[in-house]
């Protein structure tokens, strides 16, 4: 029971006024909770409970702390007088203006009542409105001050009131200093905790902190990156600026301050050095964090160029790395900083790619993954970039190399041994060798080989030439006209045995060796490149003859073969 | 020749079962106190109190030795738990590289690995800490106001201890600063950090006296919060305080202010320093007491076990004091 009302306060006219002025600056009506929870923690609260309930047609919500109260002195002078603040200047609270406690008549309440204690002294205060309020000396003294609201609305408004209510104190008072705890008594559900760690989305890449101020910068692949303004945790601003272009940040500290109106970071003295530290780490300390982790990404990504999530981080931090790679000089000057990765090997850097293009002839090699020709070029001293956001950059900063996809510009078909074959594809293979000798030997080598690796570019051909059997070939060296061959060093040819119309020459050459030999020369030589169209006439006698040898040829095997199918 | 007198006895070891439930309602009742920020941290002072359970320390220890004036765990105790969570970050890695390396953990070293990981993934501050931070500065008065916070363990009445300091210091005494500041950002000088030890024994009327004596430092409010003693089954209470087996906590608070109207005693096992003295060396100090413009305040709450409540009301009612007690569940 409260004891006999000790005072009865009624606001003066043009107070009234201001008030009703003041408590329509607050944007949100459940702006309230952050300013009770901002006095609660400027009382030295510990942990700080929000409480909601639904009794009789009415909502009653609750912020309890467990700081050090209020006695009577203060709230006349203080909590009931507008402007007037018990914090003023003082830089180890959030709270300056002394306006905070009116929010909570910006729901339009029924009643707001307040319950506090200090120095053997314990108050009630009830406020049916902003107009006037009644004061009680309570019996029972109690720890810190606890603000309760009531207003009337459905249980279906109810629901909607609980959830944003929840999804407001999250948002000012996630990265609280202070515990903040959150339960619908209604619903049964159990208290939940509000705070959340002091990190950025993927993680900080570097914490600083001083006394009275913690940040926290990461890279940022967005191009206006989040940054983030908290005093004690609690929010002043968070939002999307580029104040450095690929860095967002959080800052806590007690140093900055909201306007009067609570939806930005006061821009005064303090916040010009906050930004100024953030400045100082993204010049001096960032340079180092990136590149120690660009490193390791590099060094990932080239053991898993497969994995999503190594090229997603590298990309994040390629704006800032934009940024210091901007000048020639500042790229230079970071040359040997190997962050790049390379497939199958270590990362190299911006001075060994210059150096990989110039000895490549002007191309950078790109390859989703390591296979057969991104090996060779390796052992030819030629790095392969793994696909991802560096390959363009890095041809840029390389002035203008060629950007080729390894295995897209180059093929390396793996000649097999004859043992290798089974029987039959083996008697296909010498038959094309024979009348491949009988008629001229256009090719130095006929040889069975696998084409299939991963990237292949080749997997579809049913053969290709190339000087010697296991030599990188070049996917745009123009085909030699097979009627040219005459007076030039032949070439190897190399059977992709398990292309299909190989597969089916094959079979058919167990009844008409002849002809599944000379279907395949003659397809061999149609493909192997047109004679240009001012020599047709020049060569066209030849081809005749080409082909007559090559129809004799297979007449011979399929008579001899018939003759000997016929004794058997 | 008359017979040896006994030592009273001032601390015992306590293991197993004992240890366990009186470190863990140790700390069920810290965080049942609802205590301000002018208290210790209990959430600090709670994981140091569970990490003294045997259940928790995966057979590094299952004893701590129990000091019988606090009836909480002294500060050698607590000090090895910081030493395991300097070093739990080796340990870690090292059975990480243990296992890597296909040598497979004894159970013994799971359990060790178990409670170094919690040790080392809890928030757990350091026993000893200062803290300064500048409040405000004012031209016209040519001063700045300063807070400080000093927490430790007391080693001789074992225990958490908080104090807070406002002070204040005249722009003139900066060239031999007692406490420096670059802008907004305040250093601790050597002499702050020794001062503070040495005004930081015992109440905060004492400490606003001898901290009152810095030449150029204007003592604003001086409050000790403290997390004990502890009454326990192995420590207990005062006949007729507390039902058998049950615990209680004690959190006193003192406060020596200049913001204060009048001295106030709430605090049934305390009594204003000044009060306690002879007539003679009370007007002394009542005299600086007047010099310094400050009164004092204490107050004492209590956190106890489910059922102990009623019994400790009675008491404290009866002893004429109105203080809060919460009863955890």
């Amino acid at each position: 029971m409260a004891a006999p009302s000790d005072a009865k306060g009624r606001a003066a006219s043009s107070v009234q006024g201001l008030v009703r002025e003041l408590v329509h600056q607050f944007t949100d009506p459940l702006d309230f909770y952050r300013e009770l929870i901002q006095n609660s923690i400027d009382a030295e609260s510990n942990r700080i409970s929000v409480t909601l309930d639904y009794k009789d047609g009415r909502a009653v919500a609750g912020v309890e702390d467990d700081g050090v109260g209020m006695d009577g002195r203060i709230i006349d002078e203080f909590l009931l007088v507008l402007f007037r603040s018990t914090k003023d200047n003082d830089l180890t609270k959030i709270g300056k203006f002394g306006i905070g406690f009116v929010s909570v008549f910006a729901m339009a309440p029924e009643r707001v009542q307040v319950f506090t204690a200090k120095n053997g002294e314990s108050w009630r205060l009830d406020f049916p409105s902003y107009k006037h309020y009644d004061k009680y000396r309570m019996p029972a003294l109690r720890d810190g001050t606890k603000v309760e609201l009531t207003k009337a609305m459905t249980l279906q408004e109810y629901g909607a009131f609980s959830a944003a209510s929840l999804a407001k104190v999250r948002y000012w008072c996630k990265h609280a200093d202070t515990r903040i705890f959150f339960q619908d008594r209604t619903s049964g559900g159990p208290e939940v905790p509000v705070n959340e760690p002091f990190e950025l989305d993927g993680a900080a890449s570097l914490r600083y902190q001083e006394e009275g101020t913690e940040i926290v910068l990461g890279f940022s692949a967005e191009p206006r990156p989040f940054c983030g303004f908290y005093n004690r945790g609690l929010t002043l601003k968070e939002g999307e600026q580029d104040f450095q272009p690929g860095l967002q940040f959080k800052i806590k500290s007690r140093f900055l301050e909201h306007t009067l109106t609570r939806d930005n970071v006061l821009m005064d003295d303090n916040y010009r050095k906050a930004m100024a530290i953030i400045a100082r780490l993204a010049d001096r300390e960032l340079p180092r964090r990136l590149k120690a982790d660009l490193v390791e990404l590099a060094q990932a990504v080239g053991r898993n160029p497969a994995a999503e999530a190594l090229p997603q981080e590298w990309a994040r931090r390629l704006p800032f790395l934009r940024r210091l790679f901007s000048g020639r000089l500042s790229r230079w000057r970071r040359s040997d900083w190997a962050v790049f990765p390379v497939l199958g090997g270590k990362p190299i850097s911006l001075a060994q790619v210059h150096a990989a293009v110039s000895a490549g002839r002007g191309v950078l090699y790109f390859d989703a993954a390591a296979n057969r020709v991104t090996e060779a070029l390796g052992r030819r001293g030629l790095p392969v970039l793994p696909e991802g956001p560096w390959v363009a950059e890095l041809a840029a900063w390389s002035g203008g190399a060629r950007l080729l996809r390894a295995s897209g510009a180059l093929y390396l078909p793996r000649p097999l041994d004859d043992q290798e074959l089974g029987s039959e594809l083996l008697g296909f293979i010498e038959t094309l060798r024979r009348m491949d000798a009988d008629c001229g030997a256009k090719y130095r080598q006929l040889l069975p080989a696998d084409f299939d690796y991963p990237g292949s570019s080749i997997v579809d051909r049913h053969f290709v030439t190339s000087r010697a059997p296991g030599e990188l070939g070049s996917i745009s060296d123009r085909p030699r006209p097979s009627l040219l061959w005459l007076g030039r060093e032949r070439l190897c040819a190399l059977l992709n045995i398990r292309h299909p119309f190989l597969c089916r020459l094959g079979r058919l050459h167990q009844q008409r060796p002849g002809l599944a030999a000379y279907l395949c020369l003659k397809t061999m030589h149609l493909s192997d490149g047109e004679v240009p169209p001012a020599q047709g006439d020049k060569f066209c006698n030849l081809a005749e003859k080409t082909e007559r040898r090559l129809l004799e040829s297979a007449l011979t095997i399929d008579c001899t073969q018939a003759h000997q199918g016929g004794r058997t | 020749m008359r017979p040896e007198a006994k030592a009273p006895e001032r601390s015992r070891p306590l293991r197993g079962a004992d240890l366990e439930a009186l470190v863990q309602t140790a700390a069920r009742l810290v965080l049942a106190g609802r205590l301000s920020r002018y208290y210790p941290d209990p959430y600090g002072a709670a994981e140091y109190l569970r990490a003294l359970a045997p259940s928790a320390r995966g057979g590094v220890s299952d004893q701590a030795v129990l000091d019988l004036a606090t009836g909480l765990p002294g500060l050698k105790d607590l000090v090895a738990i910081q030493a395991d969570r300097a070093i739990s970050a080796d340990f870690i890695r090292q059975s990480a590289d243990r296992e890597a390396s296909g040598a497979a953990l004894s159970q013994r070293l799971q359990d060790k690995l178990a409670y170094y990981r919690r040790l080392a993934a809890v928030d757990l501050p350091p026993l000893t800490r200062l803290e300064l931070k500048l409040r405000r500065v004012d031209p016209e008065r040519g001063a700045a106001f300063f807070e400080a916070v000093f927490d430790r363990y007391d080693a001789a009445e074992p225990g958490f201890v908080r104090y807070t300091l406002n002070l204040e210091q005249k722009d003139r005494g900066w060239g031999r600063a007692f406490l420096k500041r670059s802008g907004d950002y305040p250093r601790q000088t050597a002499e702050f950090r020794a001062r503070i030890e040495k005004v930081a024994q015992d109440d905060s009327e004492l400490a606003f006296l001898l901290m009152g004596q810095v030449e150029g430092v204007r003592v604003e409010e001086v409050t000790r919060g403290r997390i004990g003693p502890l009454w326990s089954p192995w420590a207990p209470a005062p006949a007729g305080w507390l039902p058998p087996g049950a615990f209680a906590l004690h959190l006193p608070l003192d406060q020596a202010s200049v913001n204060l109207a009048a001295d106030r005693d709430n605090d049934p096992f305390a009594t204003i320093y000044r009060r306690f003295l002879s007539s003679e060396s009370r007007s002394l100090v009542e005299a600086a007491a007047a010099g310094l413009g400050y009164r004092v305040q204490k107050d004492r709450k209590f956190a106890c076990s489910a059922g102990a409540a009623a019994s400790l009301r009675q008491r404290l009612d009866s002893g004429g004091t109105r203080s809060l007690v919460y009863e955890a569940s």
